[in-house]
């Protein structure tokens, strides 16, 4: 390994990173959100770190040694989210043909492990100078501050080389492990569809409490005692502590740069392909069957075949999921359908159909615009096959689960027929508002999306006048059915709840066609007039 | 005869930036126009705007008898080959022919898109996804795509660019079909051999005016005056000497 080669190629990939961030706005705005919350965190854990710090000094928590095992499993846990999380969502190393036709994989390995230390390090680093020194403030011992940053440090540097052996170590099981390469899909889709049940349950901390309880009873836990030296800690799983960081750090080093070596050599085993039994000119979807035209059929089955072949496209579709998490964790905590889901859901599921396939019609087609726009297919045809794209399928499917759930709830039947209806106007209506907003302010600029894979994603500020809109013109008829408020509107306006509920709905519905009307006919207009520059 | 094509002072301007100026043009139907030129140039340009994806700043142009301010016209008669093939990479090449005669509503598709997949070499591969396409066989199926609806006028960006020898030929071939079927070809490259090979008439564009234009036999004779005597003279010649800028 030529240490000189692996200086030049982290400071390149931190350059690369860092350009790649600043480039591209909406990096920079997720960038500066994440680190308000970052510095959030950041004072919090100090202020947590004061008080832990007066708490053990005063001798308030009878065995200290118990949590702060805790909180070192938690370091060692944490950074290895990070880790993961960075590693598994990027395909490898940029350039990785030529970086390994130039210098040794070991040695691109290291430059990529100095990258991680640096990257976590910037977030750590704070965090554990801050916390120790306000852990000193709090105990009254300058030692402790000493201890609990050598702690740390400790456990930072064991977990980064550890989870990157990790990852490598996944990524080779995923290349070479046949019942893993063929279903490695399946199981994203799955393991990412856990992560979003535990975090939409609620039950994160059921999930988190026993793998910390395990991590701090390796020796992992060790750096407890080292970090409460001053405090009772022993003073041999102390040294144990840092000579398992010494020897481990290095080990686990040696390890990911061996696995990183094998899994850039790999030859991956293919994946199963679903078979291309499809094809056909006459088509065999829905579309065949309606009464549009040929050229805005071959639309709504273009926008079909490409979301299912590359589902990141419609990766605005689960976005709103999370304004429902809460609505459904209540249910899910309660054991049955809330009066508060299936209204929050007739808002939640034309908001999902409107972003599916109509928010970035232009930029969507990519290399394709210039043909698609040349082979005379026309403004209207071709707005309209998208937004039929995403009504489609969506409005039946958004239907009938409000009307389950609906019917499944406390409330009423009138209430779940209206909101039925509400749902079966508002889809094709959000689709057309997407459309309008989406040819607006297209987004032609590729971005990295999930492991090197490059995708053309709707403009964020399309997504932001999309939901606005529609949400102004759901509210007054979402609204209504909520028991609480529609009393309150009653009571407000003087008059009865069925009036408001009956204005409250036909404002809705009026404010849903208009709006999907002008959606659509500003797609339309955008489409075909549209110019390259 | 209509000409096929015809600009009178076509100009495009990007604020300040002037990237096509008072353009003339004139391509006979049925004929191959060979137009060349440096990189930067204005070609892609003026094809943009020949193809009704970029309006003229100023100036008058028809294609195929249409204004070209007048998209709906022009781009019935038109196929239009960019410089990227326009493929969906999810796509078979198959489905993408499919795709496309569903944009342009040809009746019963299916004779002719088997007919280009043989005429390409591509009935083995038609029914894998493109990302697995060869760039030659992408280029092929994009060919493909813009005469499908056998239009009127054809303009090809760089056609045989990346092509394979084999590849290029076939490409060559079917551009001399459809010259020798009354199509319009308008051709753009950097490969000259393909322009003396295929073009009935050349026009050289440097800095967003035609320098020089005639039939490739007159502008190599003209070259010969000079002590040059090929395409690639002429090309050196009016482009400044190097066709780098």
């Amino acid at each position: 390994m030529n240490r000189r080669q692996v200086r030049h190629i982290a400071r390149a990939e931190l350059r690369r990173r860092y350009r790649a961030m600043t480039d591209d706005v909406r990096q920079l705005i997720a960038m500066a959100f994440t680190s308000l919350f970052i510095l959030l965190g950041i004072i919090v854990g100090g202020v947590a770190a004061y008080f832990a710090g007066r708490a053990v000094a005063n001798g308030d928590v009878s065995d200290p040694l118990g949590p702060a095992a805790l909180v070192g499993a938690g370091i060692v846990l944490f950074v290895g989210f990070l880790v993961v999380v960075r590693e598994m969502s990027r395909g490898g190393p940029p350039a990785l043909a030529g970086h390994l036709t130039t210098v040794t994989a070991d040695t691109l390995a290291a430059g990529h492990l100095v990258v991680e230390y640096a990257v976590t390090g910037l977030l750590f680093f704070p965090l554990a100078l801050l916390g120790a020194a306000a852990f000193a403030v709090g105990s009254g011992s300058a030692l402790s501050g000493l201890t609990v940053f050598v702690a740390a440090t400790g456990a930072w540097a064991l977990a980064v080389p550890l989870w990157s052996a990790f990852v490598y170590l996944m990524k080779y099981a995923f290349a070479r492990v046949p019942a893993l390469a063929r279903h490695k899909g399946l199981i994203g889709a799955a393991g990412f569809a856990a992560y979003m049940w535990v975090v939409i349950s609620g039950e994160f901390d059921t999930v988190l409490q026993p793998v910390l309880s395990g991590l701090a009873a390796t020796p992992a836990g060790w750096f407890a005692h080292l970090g409460l030296f001053a405090f009772g800690g022993d003073p041999l799983r102390g040294v144990g502590a840092l000579a398992v960081a010494a020897v481990g750090a290095p080990l686990f080093a040696a390890v990911a740069l061996r696995l990183a070596d094998l899994v850039w050599h790999a030859d991956p085993l293919p994946a199963d392909e679903p078979e291309e039994a499809e094809t056909g000119s006459t088509g065999a979807g829905v579309e065949a069957y309606l009464p549009i035209s040929r050229p805005t059929a071959a639309v709504v089955r273009r926008c079909w075949r490409r979301g299912r072949r590359s589902p990141i496209t419609l990766v605005y579709v689960p976005y709103p999921l999370f304004f429902v998490a809460p609505p459904i964790a209540e249910s899910l905590s309660q054991g049955a359908v809330t009066t508060t889901l299936p209204v929050v859901a007739s808002l939640y599921a034309p908001w999902a159909v409107g972003a599916a396939f109509t928010l970035n019609p232009l930029g969507d087609e990519g290399v394709v615009l210039p043909a698609t726009v040349t082979s005379g297919v026309g403004g209207r045809r071709y707005a309209l096959g998208r937004i039929l794209a995403g009504a489609l399928p969506g409005t039946p499917l958004a239907v009938v689960a409000t009307l389950v759930l609906g019917v499944l709830s406390p409330l009423s039947a009138v209430a779940t027929v209206a909101l039925a209806g509400l749902v079966l106007v508002l889809c094709p209506a959000a689709a057309a508002i997407a459309a309008g907003f989406g040819t607006t302010l297209p987004n032609t600029d590729s971005s990295e999306v999930f492991r090197g894979r490059e995708a053309v994603l709707p403009s964020p500020w399309a997504f932001l006048g999309y939901s606005l809109v529609l949400v102004l013109a759901a509210v007054p008829g979402v609204l209504v059915w909520f028991p609480l408020s529609a009393d309150l509107l009653g009571a407000a306006y003087g008059t009865g709840v069925g009036t408001v509920q009956i204005l409250g709905t036909a404002a809705t519905l009026v404010l849903g066609v208009v709006a999907g009307y002008v959606g659509y006919r500003v797609a339309a207009r955008a489409v075909a007039t549209f110019e390259m520059g | 005869m209509v000409p096929a094509i015809e600009a009178r002072g076509l100009t495009k301007r990007y604020g300040d930036t002037t990237a096509v100026e008072g353009l003339d043009l004139t391509v006979e139907a049925g004929s191959v126009f060979g137009f060349l030129g440096p990189n930067g140039a204005g070609k892609t340009t003026t094809m943009r705007m020949l193809t009704t994806l970029t309006k003229p700043t100023e100036g008058e142009a028809t294609v195929a008898g249409a204004d070209v301010r007048e998209r709906a016209a022009v781009v019935s008669n038109i196929g239009y080959l960019p410089e990227e093939p326009p493929l969906f990479e999810e796509f078979t090449g198959r489905e993408m022919l499919e795709y496309y005669a569903g944009l342009r509503d040809i009746d019963d598709p299916d004779a002719r898109i088997d007919d280009l997949l043989s005429r390409f070499g591509l009935e083995d591969a038609a029914d894998r996804r493109t990302d697995g396409y060869s760039k030659g066989m992408k280029q092929k199926t994009a060919i493909a795509a813009a005469i499908l609806h056998r239009p009127d006028v054809l303009f090809l960006d760089e056609p045989t660019s990346g092509l394979d020898p084999r590849a290029a030929r076939t490409v060559r071939e079917t551009l001399a079909d459809l010259a020798a079927a009354d199509t319009t070809v308008f051709l753009s490259t950097h490969i000259l051999p393909v322009v003396e090979e295929l073009a009935d008439t050349v026009g050289v564009l440097y800095d967003g005016s035609i320098v020089a234009s005639g039939a490739p036999a007159e502008l190599t004779a003209r070259a010969e005056a000079g002590g040059g005597g090929t395409l690639e003279d002429v090309f050196l010649e009016v482009t400044g000497g190097t066709g780098e800028r």
